[in-house]
């Protein structure tokens, strides 16, 4: 058998291989218009949430979320700009005071 | 060290260039199974069919592959290879005109390319299959 015959081929299914190991795959990245943003109150009862369920019934506008001083909303934004969580948020960082959870009760 | 005529050459470059390709985009294929089942499903006419698709086409990629790699099966692989890269250009037309938002599950780094680069491309090895094919049949004609 002429192994030149196959020299080439060989070249490729190695290179093939060789370029596939070390190729990983490309993560869809969240862009900003992705998501919807909710700026609330943790513990306060005046949250909307149908707004949760339903971005276009948002309770604030982009410029009153501006007003109240919270965690602002993306430039991009329209008229529904609203940030909640329907659960308690936990940290997993190191740094957060132990006793970060009395300070907020006294 | 006897030198190979140069259009033979070609064809072998040709050759290994699609062999290169359709190896690499069938184990890629494979190995994010998954997403390129999902990626296919997004694609309305494929919905159903998405799941066995995910497996024929890297299967098919592969065994021109191997019909490009033994030099008597050449001449067939390099004329499925083009015919291949005419159906690939044909659905890369079809989703863009009709929904340019999708995601390319083609494979790889290949992936990275917007829809419109990915026609130029597929065009491109749709005339360097043809070339090589024509090439293959006129050497082997005149051997004969």
């Amino acid at each position: 058998m002429d192994m030149k015959k196959y020299v080439l081929g060989m070249i490729a299914v190695i290179l093939a291989i060789s370029f596939s190991a070390f190729t990983t795959a490309k993560k869809a990245k969240a862009t900003e218009g992705s998501y919807y943003w909710y700026p609330v109150k943790p513990n306060s009862s005046d949250i909307d949430h149908t707004a949760l369920i339903n971005p276009t019934s948002a309770k604030y506008t982009k410029s009153e979320l501006d007003g109240l001083d919270l965690i602002p909303c993306p430039e991009h934004s329209g008229t529904d700009c609203m940030r909640g969580f329907d659960d308690v948020q936990t940290t997993d960082n190191d740094d957060t005071p132990e006793d970060f959870t009395q300070k907020e009760v006294q | 060290m006897k030198f190979l005529p140069p259009k033979q050459l070609i064809v072998d470059i040709v050759a290994a260039i699609f062999i290169g390709l359709f190896t690499y985009t069938a184990v890629m294929k494979w190995r994010h199974l998954h997403r390129f089942i999902r990626s296919l499903q997004q694609v309305p006419i494929m919905h159903e069919t998405a799941p066995v698709l995910a497996g024929f086409i890297p299967a098919v990629e592969l065994g021109i592959a191997m019909l490009l790699f033994f030099p008597g099966t050449r001449t067939i692989g390099l004329l499925l290879a083009t015919v291949l890269m005419l159906v690939f250009t044909g659905y890369v037309l079809f989703i863009l005109t009709t929904m340019g938002q999708l995601p390319c599950s083609c494979g790889g780094i290949i992936e990275q390319m917007t829809w419109k680069q990915h026609l130029v491309f597929n065009a491109a090895l749709v005339a360097m299959g043809a070339a090589g094919w024509y090439q293959q049949n006129r050497t082997k004609s005149l051997l004969q």
